[in-house]
């Protein structure tokens, strides 16, 4: 390990380590107090306090015969500062004589102790630095006490060492800190060195052998070798020498008298609170929200509990951190409170305010009072309670607004009232030529043709709510719709064409899922029901097709099933891999949840036990995906089917291992969301009323306990798909986290809105084309997508103006086609399979590889949606742009941009094919005109219509000429072979693909 | 951000608390997720950290620029030369005399195609080498010209007895389909220190590899991590030719419209750094093209390179080749290179053939590779690893065969920071399981991400409700092979 990074982790163990160090509120330098009485006096040799320094003196505060006082060779490089004596720089703190006190005490026992409060500079110097030595140079030495970077090291010359009191005794690497440590060695007549930091015992060491070798004439030094050669950094509180060997007890005893006085706690503190304070109105919600982390069930960071009386009492690793009725000196306080700048807890959150640390200091103060029985063994239960997702749905009343002219829909009304409250004022509505462009593309993901664009405009004029109306209305009709919006839930289903895996075989029949799914969309399918066929069709509707498809969902993860003849582990680890992809995908998708982590173990964050996973699972272990066939016909699809009407046996595994059976398991939901009817009521009742003899009915009752809004889980499933619908129109969610729900996920930005629009939704049907014909109707949709940020919101959260979104690959890909007029709008059906340059074709072993030979035809410029995903093999063109991989449930894309994508904008043959494709469209809607200007003109003016719904501002228009002149003419000048004719279709195909690399290509205005 | 420490959930690591700590006590070091504005990720661990270098303050534009690492490195590259099908370790490196000296026992033995052969010698011959007297086969005669320079793993293992689990699990940590690869991870950390070249490239061969394209995926950390193929000959990377009838200045004059128009548009939209983003991603595209094609332009190479590499005989011309482009690539500064063996060493029957013709084809490249980097001085920034997905059985299958055996094989590391002539772990006496010093797939990743300078467990990216780490919630830095 290098040097570097081992300082450093052991660092950080250290901190962990001291996190929660123990501390006692009593103080060394009131000695007046009284408090020096309590550290252990027999024996005590030397003593130095360095409560005061001058003249270069560090005085002997023993009180035993003679003092051995220090002189400080360089006082400059010291300071004294806040009551601690802090070495800077190097110096030699030294007896001016040989320290014969200390010595011939400690020869006529052959015991001796050395103890320091100390804090080192770092955990980098070495040597050992020496922190407190009897010796002459490097190499002679009675006795040293000394840092080698991450460890002390107690050199003790002894009959039985060398003169320098090699073999050392150390402690371990990682027991030096930065922080305040007491430091205790001490050997005893047996031979026995022991070392202590902060009252722990952590070394013993036997050793032998008498200390007659001691030379009388060494001089005591700190901080350094009294040769100066060996300097030791940081500063120095307390520095004792005992001619004996101290017992632990007393070791402990002198560690809580306490560290030296320092600072007035209390002065540094705000005062406490002057009310009586109540542990859990006002202790234990601090509790909550700030330590419970990291300090409650079983995360115990520095062996610390704040959920549990008697564990928080016992304190942590290193002792309490309460000190008894005393507020201002507990170190709980002091952490909180920030007061050591080391470590603040909680360490990189916002932390306790003024106010807090008042309560707390006053809490303590008043006896730290903890009431029998509300203890909170588990707050993931308790926060899972009061977890907004995992309520019920509860009424929320449409805000007042002052603006109220402005807001069209009752969604307006909600983010205008959060605008009003920070004093932002809303965009201006977008032209009607922006506007039919973006709800084209939001809705159908295909852009408006010139007609339709100027036909809206005219109506637009009108009446512009009404010409809205009308559009939207068109759009959600049109079965575009569908292939777009479904496009966005396949992402979630992580749907594609094949098996993944090695052999990576094609899926022929896993379009009819694909299907379903954009058939949904377009007969806006309640979305309760889009769930229920989708976990269970087969189980409600054995002989509809659709149905029957819709359980695609369950089968459309990757999944290659092993040969019999492969060994039994192999094939287990793959079943095991294939029914946790369902569940994980039913948990994200479905409710925001994230399941998959409680394969191992209950959840980290959410109160879902191992139990429920296993539970959920066991219902998916009594089937399989399989071809299963479509009603009286010889077609199949792709889909789950139980294997017979018997659930299989299923166990809950230790930490995910299906070899380890814990213990069996039945039907069972998550639990923080399954209220007053039970899983086997459901399933009394998905077996009574399926029609459906051979299966076991247990998807089906998964199924309605998920889209039951009064007992299951339906408040938050319809949540999460409202909030999917929100984001897919914006952008971005009202709660950004689309697939995590719980506890730790995003807050969302307009609660109340979502509550509503749930709530809405679920009155209505769950129809989403409704929802949706809400949102594009809506004043906030309809905003203009610049305007200057304010202060107040720079993100863009409160929407105060419309998202500039960059279109998918898909779009993207769509548009392409379709203005250069070679869009295939056949809807439907098996996949289609588009050249993919042989480069790109890299697996081996495929049981269906990939064509390397295909013939671009129209069968092949069908919606992107069609196009077959091929899991090892993906489509590049829209690989490139963030198209997921669909090996896990997808929630949100990425947005990159990177160099690839210009690199298929620019070369990839599809793109200049497709663009001179629009330059032949363009070309022959000039034909008519002789003059070559005139025609140029035509040309850019048409591909400005086509591809960005507008006309070329003059600007452009002078450029865009400019350059179909140069083309022209450089390719005139190059190519002398071809064409008139040709030349012109390349300059102007060129043209056509600079449109496609826009920026206003790619970005819905 | 709402969620300031959203850590995963690991809760059955050990050293979550130092873990959680170090976080906390070394946020100054922490800035190492990227923070790239034009993915629009989340990336929440960026957000968190304090710690940024200088091409994150205002607009990154590029998610590849180069990062500040944990630690100081002493790796800058990293060089995989990944031997796919698995060789045997007994016949390359690590020799059994009781695998010998039981040749043709029976034992009771558990394998991935069943049916099971007797105990089986290695049909090579075995000779110690260089000062530390390192065993290799008498295959690998140039290659073992090195070995003082090799630290040995003799004592991997991992989960799957597929190769296609097998190779993602060594690639990406996991052995299922979907994470991000080793070479995703480093870029994601470090970015990548030639801005026209891609950071992680991956050297492919000609019939494909098993597991495809998954195998140098970025999983769900941004797309701009993923390995790039790049091929030796013809188009070294996808689309890096223009399309046909369009010449060099056709493009310019392109861009240059594309640039003025984009200006035009953004005029309207100043404040979105994505815009500015995307313009200058048409710029660096241009420029890749160049670089990348240069890259494989091997005509300035001196005879004497050639031979070093067999790049003028038959069986060593492809992956001398190879060698010889990883050798550009990383003295170009390129992060992360994986150069994949031709063929298969996947060795079910015939193991004597099948190892013989896999060395022949490496053994002269890879002579060459490690010479020419030590001449180069590139052995003192670059990390060379040697390996494949897992090894071999001790027993017979087929026609002198051996099935494939995840629960004991090897790697050997060279370069930057690791201690030459040192060997560490051991399989059972005769080559079956991992016994002395387990090494796991995690361990391996830690050490790689260690000696780039970075933390394994301060590596994270978070995706679907926790975070995620190359190393799961294992790994151990092999600390005795490092100098």
């Amino acid at each position: 390990m290098t040097s570097m990074l081992r300082i450093f982790l052991i660092a950080c163990c250290l901190l962990a380590i001291h996190g929660m160090q123990a501390f006692t509120g009593m103080v060394w330098g009131q000695s007046e107090s009284g408090n020096a009485e309590s550290r252990v006096q027999d024996s005590l040799v030397s003593l130095y306090t360095f409560e005061q320094f001058e003249n270069g003196v560090v005085l002997d505060r023993s009180g035993v015969g003679e003092p051995l006082n220090l002189r400080v060779d360089k006082p400059q490089n010291v300071q004294f500062r806040d009551g601690r004596f802090v070495v800077q720089a190097s110096v030699i703190i030294a007896s001016d004589g040989p320290a014969k006190k200390i010595i011939s005490a400690i020869k006529s026992t052959h015991e001796l102790t050395i103890e320091a409060w100390l804090k080192p500079l770092d955990n980098r110097q070495t040597g050992p630095a020496r922190i407190v030595s009897i010796s002459a140079d490097p190499s002679q030495r009675n006795v040293t006490l000394g840092q080698d970077k991450q460890h002390f090291d107690l050199r003790l010359r002894t009959e039985s060492t060398d003169g320098n009191g090699q073999p050392s005794t150390g402690t371990l690497d990682g027991t030096v800190n930065t922080l305040l440590t007491h430091v205790v060695c001490t050997r005893s007549i047996s031979g026995e060195t022991r070392f202590y930091i902060d009252g722990r015992l952590l070394v013993t060491k036997a050793g032998s052998g008498s200390l007659n070798n001691w030379d009388d004439g060494f001089r005591l030094s700190l901080a350094n070798e009294v040769s100066g050669d060996r300097p030791w950094l940081g500063e120095l509180s307390l520095v004792a020498i005992y001619g004996r060997s101290l017992t632990s007890d007393e070791v402990l005893q002198n560690f809580h008298a306490g560290k030296p006085a320092t600072k007035d706690y209390a002065k540094l503190l705000p005062a406490a609170a002057e009310h009586e304070v109540d542990f859990v109105r006002h202790i234990q919600p601090l509790f909550q929200k700030h330590c419970f982390e990291c300090h409650s069930a079983d995360s115990e960071d520095g062996g610390v509990n704040l959920g549990i009386r008697q564990r928080a009492m016992q304190g942590g690793d290193h002792g309490p951190i309460f000190v008894a009725n005393d507020g201002a000196n507990s170190r709980l306080v002091h952490l909180a409170a920030g007061l050591d700048k080391d470590l603040v807890m909680p360490p990189d959150s916002e932390g306790l305010s003024d106010e807090d640390i008042a309560l707390l200091r006053a809490w303590i103060d008043q006896g730290a009072k903890w009431p029998e029985g509300v203890d909170i063994a588990d707050p993931r239960e308790e926060q899972a309670k009061t977890h907004w997702a995992f309520q019920p749905l509860h009424a929320v009343e449409v805000p007042v607004v002052h603006n109220a002219g402005w807001c069209k829909t009752d969604i307006d009304a909600f983010l205008l009232a959060r605008l009003e409250q920070e004093g932002i004022a809303p965009q201006s509505s977008a032209s009607a030529r922006q506007l039919i462009r973006r709800i084209s593309l939001d809705l159908v993901g295909l852009p408006p043709t010139p007609e339709e664009v100027t036909a809206f405009c005219e109506s637009a004029d009108q009446d512009v709510s009404a010409a809205i109306d009308s559009l939207v209305d068109r759009l959600l009709d049109s079965r575009q719709y569908g292939e777009r919006w479904g496009r966005h839930w396949l992402d979630v289903a992580r749907y594609a064409d094949s098996d993944g895996q090695e052999s990576d075989r094609d899926r022929n029949t896993a379009y009819r899922y694909r299907d379903f799914v954009i058939r949904a969309f377009n007969e806006d399918m309640p979305y309760d029901e889009f769930v229920r066929w989708q976990l269970a069709g087969d189980e409600y509707e054995p002989n509809n097709p659709q149905a029957v498809s819709a359980t695609g969902f369950l089968a459309a993860g990757p999944f290659a099933a092993l040969p019999d003849r492969l060994m039994e582990d192999e094939r287990l680890r793959n079943r095991f891999n294939e029914l946790d992809d369902m569940l994980s995908t039913v948990g994200t998708g479905l409710l925001g949840l994230t399941l998959g982590c409680v394969r191992c173990h209950d959840h980290k964050y959410d109160a879902i036990p191992a139990r429920d996973y296993y539970s959920l699972l066991s219902a998916f272990q009594s089937g399989q995906r399989e071809e299963v066939p479509l009603g009286n016909t010889q077609e199949t699809v792709l889909a789950y089917r139980d294997f017979g009407p018997t659930p299989q046996p299923a166990w809950l595994f230790q930490r995910g291992n299906y070899y380890d059976r814990d213990q069996p398991v039945t039907l069972g939901f998550v639990s923080i969301l399954t209220n007053g009817k039970s899983p086997q009521a459901y399933w009394a009742e998905a077996h009574e009323q399926s029609p459906l003899q051979n299966s076991t009915h247990q998807r089906r009752a998964i199924a309605e306990w998920m889209t039951d809004c009064e007992h299951g889980a339906g408040a938050l499933l319809a949540r999460v798909i409202v909030n999917r619908l929100w984001q897919h129109h914006f952008g971005e969610g009202l709660v950004r986290t689309v697939g995590d729900f719980g506890v730790r996920s995003d807050a969302p930005t307009h609660p109340e809105l979502l509550e509503w629009l749930a709530n809405d939704f679920v009155a209505h049907g769950w129809q989403m084309k409704r929802l949706q014909r809400m949102i594009v109707t809506s004043a906030v949709f309809q905003q203009q997508s610049r305007g200057a940020a304010p202060n107040t919101d720079p993100e863009n959260r409160l929407l105060w103006k419309m998202p500039l979104q960059r279109v998918e690959g898909e779009v993207l890909r769509d548009c392409m086609l379709a203005v250069s007029g070679t869009l295939n709008l056949e809807s439907y059906g098996p996949a289609v399979k588009p050249p993919i340059a042989s480069e790109a074709i890299v697996a081996r072993n495929l049981t269906d590889s990939y064509p390397n030979d295909i013939q671009d035809d129209s069968s092949l410029r069908r919606r992107s949606v069609y196009l077959f995903h091929k899991r090892v093999v993906p489509y590049p063109f829209l690989q490139a742009f963030d198209k997921p991989d669909a090996q896990q449930s997808c929630s949100r894309r990425d947005r990159t941009t990177v160099a690839p994508q210009a690199l298929a904008l620019m070369n990839d043959p599809f793109a200049r094919m497709v663009a001179t494709e629009f330059a032949g469209r363009l070309i022959a809607g000039s034909s008519l005109e002789k003059d070559e200007a005139t025609r140029r003109s035509i040309w850019i003016e048409q591909g400005y219509q086509w591809a960005l719904s507008r006309e070329p501002k003059e600007a452009e228009r002078t450029a865009a000429e400019k350059f179909i002149e140069s083309q022209m003419a450089q390719r005139s000048a190059r190519e002398s072979d071809s064409s008139a004719a040709e030349i012109q279709l390349q300059a102007v195909a060129d043209f056509c693909q600079v449109l496609f690399s826009l920026n206003e290509f790619v970005y819905i205005d | 951000m709402p969620n300031s420490h959203r850590a995963h959930c690991g809760r059955y690591e050990s050293m979550l608390s130092r873990r959680r700590w170090l976080q906390r006590a070394g946020g100054g070091l922490g800035g190492l997720a990227l923070g790239h504005l034009l993915s629009n990720s989340q990336s929440h661990g960026s957000e968190k950290q304090p710690g940024r270098s200088g091409a994150e303050d205002g607009v990154n534009l590029n998610p590849l620029s180069p990062r500040v690492s944990h630690f100081p490195a002493k790796v800058k590259s990293i060089i995989w030369l990944f031997m796919e099908g698995a060789p045997s370790s007994v016949d390359m490196f690590d020799p059994k005399p009781e695998l010998t000296k039981r040749d043709g026992q029976r034992i009771s033995i558990d394998v991935f195609n069943g049916s099971p052969g007797p105990l089986m010698k290695s049909p090579f011959q075995f000779q110690q080498y260089g000062e530390s007297g390192a065993w290799v086969c008498d295959r690998y005669a140039n290659v073992a010209k090195h070995v003082d320079d090799f630290a040995f793993i003799k004592s991997l293992h991992s989960d799957s007895n597929d190769h296609v689990p097998a190779l993602y699990q060594i690639n990406t940590g996991i052995a299922r389909p979907g994470f991000p690869a080793a070479g995703a991870w480093v870029t994601y950390g470090l970015g990548s220190e030639n801005q026209n070249l891609p950071g992680f490239v991956v050297l492919g061969n000609n019939q494909g590899i098993k597991g495809g394209p998954l195998n140098w995926h970025a999983g769900f950390l941004p797309a701009a991590h993923q390995g790039t193929l790049f091929r030796a000959e013809g188009s070294p990377i996808l689309n890096l030719v223009r399309p046909a009838k369009v010449e060099q200045r056709d493009q310019r004059n392109q861009l240059d419209l594309l640039g003025r128009l984009n200006e035009l548009h953004r005029e309207m939209h100043p404040d979105e750094s994505e815009l500015l983003g995307r313009i200058q991603s048409f710029e660096l595209a241009y420029r890749m093209q160049s670089e990348a094609a240069s890259q494989i332009d091997f005509s300035q190479e001196t005879q004497q390179t050639r031979d070093m590499y067999g790049l003028d005989q038959q069986e060593t011309k492809s992956y001398g080749s190879k060698c010889l482009l990883a050798r550009r690539l990383v003295e170009s500064g390129v992060r992360f290179v994986q150069v994949y063996s031709d063929g298969e060493w996947d060795a079910h029957s015939d193991l004597a053939g099948n190892h013989t013709g896999h060395c022949r084809a490496t053994d002269i490249p890879i002579d060459g590779l490690l010479t020419d980097l030590k001449q180069r001085g590139l052995m003192e920034s670059t990390l060379v690893i040697w390996g494949g997905e897992f090894g071999r059985m001790p027993v017979s299958q087929g026609n002198g065969g051996r099935d494939h055996n995840p629960q004991g094989f090897m790697a050997w590391m060279a370069g930057a920071g690791i201690k030459g002539g040192t060997s560490f772990g051991e399989t059972d006496e005769i080559g079956y399981k991992a016994v002395v010093d387990p090494v796991t797939v995690h361990d391996l990743h830690a050490t790689m991400l260690h000696l780039l300078g970075m933390d394994h467990e301060r590596l994270t990216y978070f995706h679907n409700g926790r975070e995620y780490r190359l190393t799961d919630v294992a790994g151990n830095v092999l600390t005795p092979l490092l100098s």
